[in-house]
């Protein structure tokens, strides 16, 4: 490295940091200007702690790949969509799935997109604001926005934060929701 | 890296405690991470004891880098 060229008599210890599949983020070094040796454990603990920091990165891997790719939107067809919403939302989450879901509406302007709730962790307030944008964002696109499976907790801050003056449709299930649209099943 | 190309938040938090413990174990002046950028690799972190050896976010092209 032009760093080491310049140290002349220096030590360098570098173990790769590999993520995932063994892909390779890169180098954990370390580095002095006066030339020394390393004993077993020292070397050893050195490596593992490079392995250690390649788990710490699958970590924000993984939690990117959860946060940005998790917006499954099913077509149930006649202009009807369901985006099942699981698990957490924070802002970097609710930015993604606000623009995959006005990226589809836009592409494929469905009628109706039904917003199941009952899978989003509970007592996160924060969610009902962005829900709402959301669902102010795709009235606009021209889609209207059904939400179901609003459990109790989520109905207090439903409440709180005046979403049930507002013109959102909330339904308890999703026969229901189905039924409002003008869907209606039919269990043979 | 092309996996991912937000902030490593959990690896920022990480890289400040453990750069700092190694190089106080390993009685070693500096100690850092560097990240592979297509073809470029970049001080993501670094810990200096004493002298400034390397500077965080200095980049130089892979070949140069050994």
């Amino acid at each position: 490295m032009e760093v080491t060229k310049a140290l002349q008599a220096g030590t360098l210890l570098g173990v790769p940091i590999l993520v995932q599949n063994g892909e390779n983020y890169g180098t954990l070094c370390a580095l002095d200007d006066t030339s020394r040796s390393f004993t077993d454990e020292e070397m050893k603990l050195f490596s593992m702690m490079g392995k250690l920091l390649g788990y710490v990165i699958d970590v924000d891997i993984e939690r990117y790949k959860t946060q940005t790719a998790n917006v499954p939107l099913v077509p149930l067809g006649k202009g009807v969509v369901i985006l099942p919403l699981t698990g957490s939302v924070n802002e970097k989450r609710a930015e993604a799935i606000l623009e995959r879901v006005l990226a589809y509406s836009t592409d494929e302007s469905p009628d109706y997109m039904i917003i199941d709730v009952s899978g989003l962790i509970a007592r996160e307030e924060a969610m009902t604001e962005k829900l709402l944008y959301v669902v102010n964002c795709l009235e606009l696109v021209g889609t209207t926005a059904v939400i179901i499976g609003v459990r109790p907790d989520q109905a207090l801050t439903l409440h709180a934060s005046q979403m049930m003056s507002n013109e959102v449709i909330i339904k308890p299930s999703m026969t229901e929701a189905l039924h409002s649209i003008g869907l209606k099943l039919d269990w043979r | 890296m092309s996996l991912y190309d937000g902030s490593y938040q959990e690896l920022r938090e990480a890289a400040v405690s453990v750069l700092h413990r190694l190089s106080d174990l390993l009685n070693i002046n500096t100690v850092y991470i560097a990240e592979r950028v297509k073809d470029n690799v970049k001080i993501a972190h670094v810990y200096n004891h004493e002298r400034e050896l390397v500077e965080a976010g200095y980049q130089t092209s892979y070949e140069a880098s050994y």
